[in-house]
């Protein structure tokens, strides 16, 4: 099988399944806004390697939204799919990421409004995320604040819960987060600053009912 | 040296109070320089808002690590067949300089067809004897009639 890398133009081999083919190494080193701009092209290398950079990312976000990992599954996919199908309305002038977490947000929230109750389910803490080096009594202890923090977290109303995941896990800048989940900058302070304050009091009341 | 706090032993913080959000924004290094200067002399003398800034530390590790799950496989087939079969081009057709070419052949093609009808019509009808039988059907006079009324002699009892 071979195909042409995108950025080189030159001919490459791959062999196995043709989902397997890797990305060129150069492609993984390109921008976001070089990736869409390939496939839009129609570089089939380019969608592969957005969709690798993203699915995971946009996975935890709306897993933390949603509470449950296969309707997070099913969310993410819905994602990345009216991303692409809608990349006509994303302009260059803003991150890529910042619109797909745009996306990835309305599309929790709205997920989230068609329950009947916004019942959130936490995740259950997987002894995985745990460092295997620690010792048992260590090993239970960071296990139970995991637990912790998830529960709490799953507490949190979710706008400020948006807000908190995408500082934490993105690391986004408040001007970022303020334009994904449409907001001014001085709101994302207020709402990250009470987020925490909550999850600290919240993670306080768990551990002292432990 | 304040010593390292847990999240149970943190001192309870009024979560309205303005220097909560200074310090929030301080650990994400958002706040402008004059504030942050403010605030690091304000934290020398402050062990309540000191220990406030370390708990939000060790949450921000918490809340950091806990972000681990992956999908567990690729997305990009299921994608890309929901999609179809390949990715759609999302440029609009107009911008590429090739864009316009089908149109204009298309334009181009119509026009000379069009001139060469009109042309063949009026060379025709310059040509055409007006008495021939194919065209005396619109004529004044019906084939084989004489007179130049429009009603016939016999109808009128010239016969």
């Amino acid at each position: 099988m071979q195909g042409i890398n995108a950025v080189s133009g030159t001919a490459s081999i791959w062999i196995g399944a043709p989902w397997c083919r890797p990305v060129s190494p150069s492609m993984r080193e390109l921008p976001d806004h070089e990736c869409v701009a390939l496939y839009q092209r129609g570089n089939r290398d380019a969608f592969e390697e957005l969709v690798r950079r993203y699915q995971d990312r946009v996975y935890r976000f709306i897993l933390r939204m949603v509470g449950s990992r296969e309707e997070a599954l099913e969310l993410t996919q819905d994602t990345l799919l009216k991303a692409f199908q809608n990349l006509r309305q994303w302009r260059p002038e803003a991150l890529f990421r910042t619109w797909l977490f745009q996306i990835a947000s309305n599309t929790a929230i709205d997920s989230l409004r068609r329950r009947k109750h916004m019942e959130y389910l936490p995740i259950d803490v997987n002894d995985e995320l745990v460092d295997p080096g620690a010792g048992p009594e260590r090993l239970l202890q960071l296990s139970q604040r995991c637990r912790n923090l998830e529960e709490a977290l799953a507490k949190l109303p979710h706008d400020f819960r948006q807000a908190l995941l995408l500082r934490e896990f993105e690391d986004m800048p408040y001007s970022e987060i303020a334009l994904a989940l449409g907001i001014n900058e001085g709101t994302v302070k207020s709402r990250l600053a009470r987020a925490r304050a909550m999850l600290l009091a919240l993670c306080r009341q768990n551990e002292g009912t432990a | 040296m304040t010593p390292r706090m847990t999240i149970m032993e943190t001192p309870n913080m009024n979560t309205d109070c303005p220097r909560s959000a200074d310090l929030s924004a301080y650990l994400d290094g958002e706040l402008p320089a004059p504030a942050r200067a403010a605030l690091e002399t304000h934290l020398r003398g402050c062990g309540v808002c000191d220990e406030h800034l370390v708990a939000l530390t060790g949450l921000r590790r918490g809340v950091t690590a806990l972000g681990q799950e992956t999908v567990g496989f690729d997305l990009a087939p299921r994608l890309r067949q929901r999609l179809g079969a390949t990715p759609a081009p999302a440029l609009p057709w107009w911008p590429r300089p090739w864009g316009w070419l089908p149109l204009s052949f298309a334009a181009t093609a119509t026009v000379v067809i069009g001139v060469f009808l009109g042309s063949q019509l009026v060379r025709t009808t310059g040509t055409t004897d007006s008495s021939a039988p194919a065209m005396a059907l619109f004529d004044p006079i019906p084939p084989g009639g004489i007179c130049l009324s429009a009603r016939p002699c016999h109808l009128q009892g010239k016969s």
